[in-house]
């Protein structure tokens, strides 16, 4: 596997990707809903460099054949990824002195075609906590474009579809399943060597990323769930699946002003409730879909403390 | 400001309005509140009375800042929102389709009015046609609510003209609400001539071509995820390469007549009928300034030739909204 260096600076204007919401007339935008720069004081310095490493040896299984190239657009002050083809893991991992042996695997969402990059700063949030954050590159649909124009618009003319056919969703998630699996892999394969307990990995993901985590915690290879799940406004599409034995501790939060993935979620929600399991779900009053680390004036803006919290409560902020 | 007036009741607006919805949605992330109050009173001490917003926008937050902004000039202006999409009262959650059911149109009036801080909506709208509500019912939910004084005009939105006969038959409608600008000149060949014949005023909806007769957008032009363009047709950057005829062609008639373009697009509008009354959106005091100086551009009969067959002989690429919306336009 490939390892190197990477940049960990962060622009302060990444952020996860805001789906379009624009389906029949109007776009369900959270009201009042404002850009905000992240409060770098909130982020201690992580002390090391985060690494990337490739999670697959080789070309990812399933498409050796893609051709797209892995293009980062700029929509606004959105910045993400397209045409991702190799999967990667950006590995932050904290000060030793303070580790707490937890990791945390971190997908972005944007309705696997578009990949928001301010997901690095949930993760540098967590390593300043003693926490290692791996923000996984996951492989997303190919979208036809050359320019940033084009991209742009060919994906959300993609999203738009997905939002109006849940089945395009699951197609163009197929891949991206199998990478969040494979990632859990990768990680425990690494836990000696990044200082991580094996049986501490939280798969968090974002909307898209949600489902990922969702994933990963309920499909059939039990060895290659994570240890607990935190999809964040993450819905499964097209229908909850059944729900089987040893499905790890879930953690779960949504706006309900959520109009894109709010009831879908609850329904996953309501799924491994039925059989017995008891997740623990946040619905806040405001904060529409996707606000990642944007700051809203809601009670939403707390979400990541919330997820902190919950993780205190399982020790999984103190050492091992 | 000129007056304008709208429908045979004499509702009586300026020549330009101003479309609220881009403040909270479709054009990115909504902006700033306070900014947009300020720009809202602005408009008003520039002579725009006429506001234009809608249930859905948000939902409730457009109204919402619609309503704080007007609240101490309420007399002095009109407001104009919108009912009709399947929207729950209490939660704000947007269902599939439409919803003009009477009862709900009443519910709808009532938040409405609370949103807005009043006790009347000058122009109520019907935003989609609901294929499952016959018109008449919707015109007579309307007309009830005229009658209780929480509504004082009827309007239709994006209605095919057979609707608009039937509703009118009902309640005479004020005005109807439609996409028309030199990008989109479909509403010349059925529905003006519909609206002359009633006497119904027209409120042309994106009459700066979502920005594109502005000159400002071209094929490298990026939009925020939450923006609408980025899924309609016409905007993708192909097309966007090829009208930009339209939009060259209008800066060469804004150069000579020392204008914007923006400003030739409206000024365009308002000299094709009386009765006609664009509102233009925009999130900044300056373009504000920009587009109410439309009013100051008189186009010679010439110039209106040399613009309408210039612009007729053109053949605009991508519709203009995307599939599923444009099947809900035209019923």
């Amino acid at each position: 596997m490939k390892i190197e260096g990477t940049d960990s600076s962060s622009n302060g204007h990444r952020r996860l990707f805001v789906a379009l919401f624009w389906v029949t007339a109007c776009i369900m935008a959270p009201a009042g809903a404002q850009e905000r720069q992240i409060n770098r004081s909130e982020l201690a310095a992580s002390s090391a460099t985060p690494m990337v490493i490739d999670i697959w040896p080789g070309a990812a299984p399933g498409s050796e054949q893609w051709k797209q190239k892995e293009t980062t657009i700029h929509m606004g002050s959105m910045e993400s990824i397209v045409n991702v083809t190799t999967p990667t893991l950006t590995v932050y991992l904290p000060d030793p002195a303070r580790a707490t042996r937890t990791a945390v695997i971190i997908a972005p969402g944007g309705g696997f075609l578009f990949l928001g990059t301010d997901t690095h700063e949930v993760a540098e949030w967590l390593a300043a906590r003693g926490i290692a954050g791996l923000v996984l590159k996951y492989r997303t649909a190919q979208i036809e474009g050359e320019t940033e124009a084009q991209l742009g618009h060919a994906g959300s003319a993609r999203f738009e579809a997905q939002v109006r056919n849940y089945a395009l969703i699951a197609q163009d998630g197929k891949y991206a399943l199998d990478d969040g699996v494979q990632a859990i892999k990768v990680v425990r394969t690494h836990a000696a060597q990044w200082g991580i307990s094996p049986d501490r990995v939280v798969f968090m993901g974002f909307s898209a990323g949600g489902m990922i985590a969702e994933y990963t915690a309920i499909q059939p290879d039990v060895s290659a769930r994570p240890n607990y799940a935190a999809p964040i406004y993450g819905a499964y599409f097209p229908a909850v699946p059944p729900i089987p034995k040893d499905v790890p501790p879930f953690f779960m939060e949504l706006a309900q002003d959520d109009n894109l993935a709010g009831p879908q979620i609850i329904k996953f929600y309501d799924a491994l409730k039925a059989v017995g399991y008891k997740p623990e779900l946040h619905i806040y009053e405001h904060g529409g879909h996707g606000w990642s680390m944007r700051k809203q004036g809601t009670t939403s803006d707390h979400w990541l403390d919330e997820f902190y919290w919950w993780l205190e409560a399982r020790g999984l902020t103190r050492p091992s | 400001m000129q007056k304008r007036t709208l429908g045979k009741n004499g509702l009586e607006v300026s020549a330009l309005g101003l479309g609220c919805m881009s403040m909270s949605v479709g054009y990115g992330p909504p902006a700033d509140k306070g900014e947009m109050i300020r720009l809202i009173r602005t408009a008003f001490d520039l002579g725009v009375s006429h506001f234009d917003t809608a249930e859905a926008y948000g939902p409730f937050a457009n109204e919402q800042l619609v309503g704080e902004a007007l609240e101490p000039i309420r007399k002095k202006v009109v407001i104009a929102t919108k009912f009709g999409f399947n929207i729950d009262l209490k939660t704000g959650m947007r269902g599939p389709g439409t919803n003009s059911r009477p009862e709900h149109i009443k519910a709808v009036a009532d938040a409405s009015l609370q949103h807005l801080r009043t006790d009347h909506i000058d122009l109520f709208y019907q935003h989609r046609v609901d294929p499952d509500v016959p018109i008449e019912d919707v015109a007579g939910a309307v007309k009830e609510l005229i009658a209780e004084g929480k509504v004082r005009h009827f309007g239709l939105s994006e209605a095919g003209v057979q609707t608009i006969r039937r509703a009118h038959d009902v309640q005479p409608i004020a005005a109807v609400q439609s996409e028309y600008s030199l990008f989109w000149r479909a509403p010349e060949a059925e529905l003006l001539p519909t609206l002359e014949e009633l006497e119904i005023g027209f409120v042309p909806f994106s009459p700066l071509g979502a920005g594109f007769l502005t000159g400002k957008i071209d094929e490298n032009t990026t939009f925020d995820p939450t923006d609408f363009r980025n899924i309609v047709p016409r905007f993708s950057p192909e097309a966007r390469k090829a009208n930009m005829v339209l939009v060259e062609l209008v800066k060469a008639v804004a150069e000579r007549k020392g204008a914007t373009p923006a400003q030739i697009a409206l000024a365009w509008l308002l000299a094709q009928k009386p009765w006609i009354v664009p509102i233009p959106g925009t999130t900044k005091v300056h373009r504000l300034e920009e587009n109410l100086g439309a009013v100051q551009v008189e186009l010679t009969q010439a110039e209106l030739l040399e613009i309408d067959q210039a612009s007729s002989s053109l053949k605009l690429e991508g519709a203009r909204l995307p599939e599923p919306m444009l099947k809900m336009t035209g019923l």
